[in-house]
């Protein structure tokens, strides 16, 4: 059972959620936040209500918690009455488990696990998995007003049977939280090279390509990120650059008026938010991907582009230096240093025969290394390991 | 009571969002200004806080402004309309008929027009003043209907970001507008930029601030610091947004301790881009370095600028920024970015240094000099006093003000 994401989800997790139900395993998806979308075989949805208004739904996880496991549907009667807006959030969520009772319940986003906590405490029968994937972990301890969301963080990891990170370096950061480290499963996240391919790129050689992935939202450093660029144009290369991701009011603002007052409207395009099919076509007609991001989990946009065949220059954020090779698939520069990383951009620019040999190496380097038939055996390995050793 | 005036006094309207607020002070001091000098004003907002102005109290002309404040009705939602329709309407036809008569002719449209201009009308102006550039798009009617003069204030973010998908958002404003008034030479260009003709009547009158209020209490003693004793001591103050830049300040701030200076950082101010702040913070090794102090009354900025050495101020985008003229007026150097207004605002070499924005590096060289030369820093801060008090003092405002209005009227 995975609790606690949007549906459909974001691409990573679909592809985790595919590849596992392939294999025999019966998901339930727990959301408060469904739309319509495609579901894979051995999947179901089930909605959680957001609000007292949900109540059709409620009842009838109370009735199905009734059948199984009564004194756990009373429990959570208790609380979704007598605990206001988090008691209705526990409740209903108990409910489920119980209706459902899985071997293995898991938190994809930490947060999402703090208010849960309780269930996870208490609980019988099943097992508790929480993922560390990335700003939860890296950004929101670092702000004091979330403090009563994040300090229970560490709580979360010693309830739980297992905590999985998506970098070495997610668990360093976790460790600072609370967790222990034995604890602690990493598994990287996999990219489809089949859907992400490289080919040949038919552009003009004389004018460059950028490309960007992701949401622009500040932890990205898109600024930066344009800082960078403006500098290789003033080194006197031609190059554009492309830049997919959908944006909020504030973010977009920021970036229309960076573009306009750093006068690269011209040189810039921006897409927007665009559908991953899209995204691998217009990545293999670049010639270099950046990414300027603060702090990362570990970026599924560059693994990504790096399946395509593209040298990267991304900053030594998080887990960054687990997916790229500094020197041998692109350069790894520090975070926030816009010289470091116009300076990487600059080399690649000027040698096409560097560009060949680092985005080579990168394909090379994620069917190796971050292939889905890897990241499912470790997640297989991870549940049933959990399993065997409750048999034992 | 009033004292003389040199032209004739005047009936303005005052148009803007909200009244008072304390991020816009100015529109309260300018309000105050004239109607000390004996002209009659009224604010039109759209809402009016009973905290803010507890905020004010005390102010000269405190109670005389809240008496001529007026709230517009609701237009939001509809069945509020219904509530305050016929009341808007009476109060518009027997303060103003023949204006009323005016609208009442264009039809249904006229009638939702004349509920929503009604306070409006019912001053009878002889100038409209809408003292921020958006809230005067779709509102030029006011000219004819009324026969009075409209001016339109452009104040940063109405020329930075305000329809800026629109190409033709202020077109209406241009054409129709007796008088332009930005705060500074770089936002008449912005507005010439996007589509104001260049003869236009227009007047640059920058902002003021009270100098008497913003004035050291005791002279600053000009000692040695960038030791671990006695840190070099920053302050930023202004909403926690992107447009303040304060990733680039913090990175800077960074770089100045790169260099051997111990800093101590007090940032003013609360918003959206708090996490961005903090997590800058975190990540820049500042933590126990930098304090978020959050928002503060004009007592507590004016206590933090008597305690501080520097003003940074790195914003990416910027009108002309009142803090960092109070800042000069309490003598504080200032290391600021050349977003916007700010060249106008600081005298680059002699009451601070304006360097380019988003260089963290320029900035940091910038803050270590200061850090190195007392008398450096006594020299910029005494200048920055002597620039406020001739260039930027309210008095001299509201004559600009009045002259301008004078001019408009004709």
């Amino acid at each position: 059972m995975i609790l606690d994401i949007r549906w459909p989800p974001e691409t990573f997790l679909l592809r985790k959620i595919e590849a596992l139900a392939r294999c025999g395993y019966r998901i339930t998806v727990v959301t408060a936040d469904a739309a319509k979308g495609r579901i894979p075989q051995n999947v179901r949805v089930l909605t959680l209500p957001a609000s007292r208004r949900g109540w059709m739904r409620a009842f009838w996880l109370l009735f199905g918690a009734m059948l199984r496991e009564p004194r756990q549907a009373f429990r959570g009667l208790r609380e979704v009455f007598g605990g206001g807006v988090t008691g209705w959030r526990l409740g209903v969520r108990r409910w489920a488990i119980a209706a459902e009772r899985p071997d293995i319940v898991h938190w994809e986003w930490t947060l999402a696990a703090v208010p849960c906590l309780p269930l996870i405490e208490e609980r019988r029968g099943w097992h508790a998995v929480v993922s560390c994937r990335g700003s939860q972990v890296s950004v929101a301890p670092a702000n004091p007003k979330r403090a009563k969301e994040t300090g229970h963080s560490g709580r979360v990891f010693s309830r739980c049977c297992a905590v999985h990170c998506v970098s070495d370096s997610m668990v360093e950061e976790a460790r600072a939280l609370g967790l222990d480290r034995t604890r602690a499963a990493v598994i990287r996240p996999a990219v489809d090279p089949g859907q992400f391919h490289s080919g040949n790129s038919a552009n003009d050689p004389a004018r460059l390509r950028i490309a960007m992935t992701g949401a622009l939202k500040w932890v990205r450093g898109p600024e930066h990120a344009l800082l960078a660029f403006q500098r290789l144009l003033e080194s006197g290369a031609e190059a554009e650059m492309e830049i997919f991701g959908g944006a909020g009011k504030q973010e977009k603002e920021r970036f229309l008026y960076s573009l306009e007052d750093l006068g690269l409207r011209e040189y810039v395009q921006w897409r927007g938010a665009v559908a991953a099919d899209e995204v691998a076509r217009r990545l293999r007609e670049a010639d270099i991907f950046l990414h300027a991001s603060h702090s990362e989990g570990i970026s599924n946009a560059v693994l990504e582009a790096m399946a395509c065949g593209l040298p990267v220059v991304c900053t030594d954020a998080g887990g960054m230096r687990e997916a790229v090779r500094d020197g041998i698939d692109g350069f790894v520069v520090p975070v926030r240093d816009v010289d470091a990383m116009a300076e990487a951009l600059v080399k690649l620019a000027r040698d096409p025969d560097l560009r060949r040999r680092m985005g080579a190496a990168a394909r090379q380097r994620v069917l190796e290394e971050f292939t889905l038939e890897r990241q499912t055996r470790e997640w297989r390995a991870l549940y049933e390991g959990l399993l065997a050793e409750c048999r034992n | 009571m009033p004292e003389l005036m040199a032209g004739r006094r005047m009936r303005i309207v005052m148009v803007c969002p909200s009244f008072p607020k304390t991020s816009e002070t100015f529109l309260f001091q300018k309000a105050a200004g004239l109607l000390e000098r004996g002209h009659e004003v009224t604010v039109v907002c759209g809402s009016s806080e009973e905290r803010e102005w507890e905020r004010f109290r005390g102010r000269a002309m405190w109670e005389e402004l809240r008496r001529r404040v007026r709230v517009t009705a609701p237009a939001r939602p509809r069945w509020r309309v219904g509530v305050h329709g016929p009341g808007a309407l009476a109060m518009s036809v027997l303060g103003n008929a023949r204006a009323a008569g005016r609208y009442l002719r264009a039809g249904l449209r006229g009638l939702r027009d004349l509920y929503l201009d009604a306070e409006v009308l019912a001053a009878r102006p002889e100038i409209v003043h809408f003292e921020f550039g958006a809230t005067a798009v779709g509102r030029m009617r006011l000219r004819e209907r009324l026969g009075c003069k409209v001016v339109v204030s452009f104040r940063g973010y109405d020329l930075n970001f305000a329809g800026l998908e629109d190409p033709h958002f202020y077109d209406e404003v241009w054409e129709k507008a007796d008088g332009i008034h930005c705060l500074g030479e770089d936002l008449w260009k912005r507005a010439q930029r996007r589509g104001c003709p260049a003869e236009k009547l227009h007047a640059l009158i920058p902002p003021a601030i009270d100098a008497e209020f913003f004035q050291r209490s005791e002279p600053r003693s000009y000692e040695r610091v960038g030791t671990k004793d006695r840190p070099l001591r920053l302050l930023s103050v202004g909403r926690l947004e992107w447009k303040k830049g304060y990733e680039f300040a913090l990175e800077a701030a960074q770089r100045v301790r790169a260099a051997g200076v111990e800093i101590e950082y007090r940032i003013v101010g609360d918003g959206g881009y708090y996490e961005a702040v903090v997590f800058a913070r975190h990540q820049l090794g500042l933590t126990g370095v930098v304090t978020l102090c959050g928002a503060m009354d004009r007592e507590g900025v004016r206590r933090e600028m008597e305690r501080a050495d520097v003003l940074v101020h790195a914003a990416v985008s910027e009108g002309f920024c009142n803090a960092v003229l109070e800042a000069q007026a309490m003598e504080l150097p200032v290391v600021c970015s050349d977003a916007g207004g700010l060249p106008e605002n600081v005298a680059h070499g002699e009451t601070g240094f304006v360097t380019r924005r988003r260089d963290p590096r320029e900035m940091a060289e910038r803050i270590v000099e200061l850090a190195g030369d007392a008398e450096l820093r006594r020299r910029m801060g005494e200048a920055g006093r002597r620039r406020v008090e001739t260039k930027f003092q309210v008095e001299n405002q509201i004559r600009a003000f009045e002259e301008f209005y004078g001019r408009v009227a004709g």
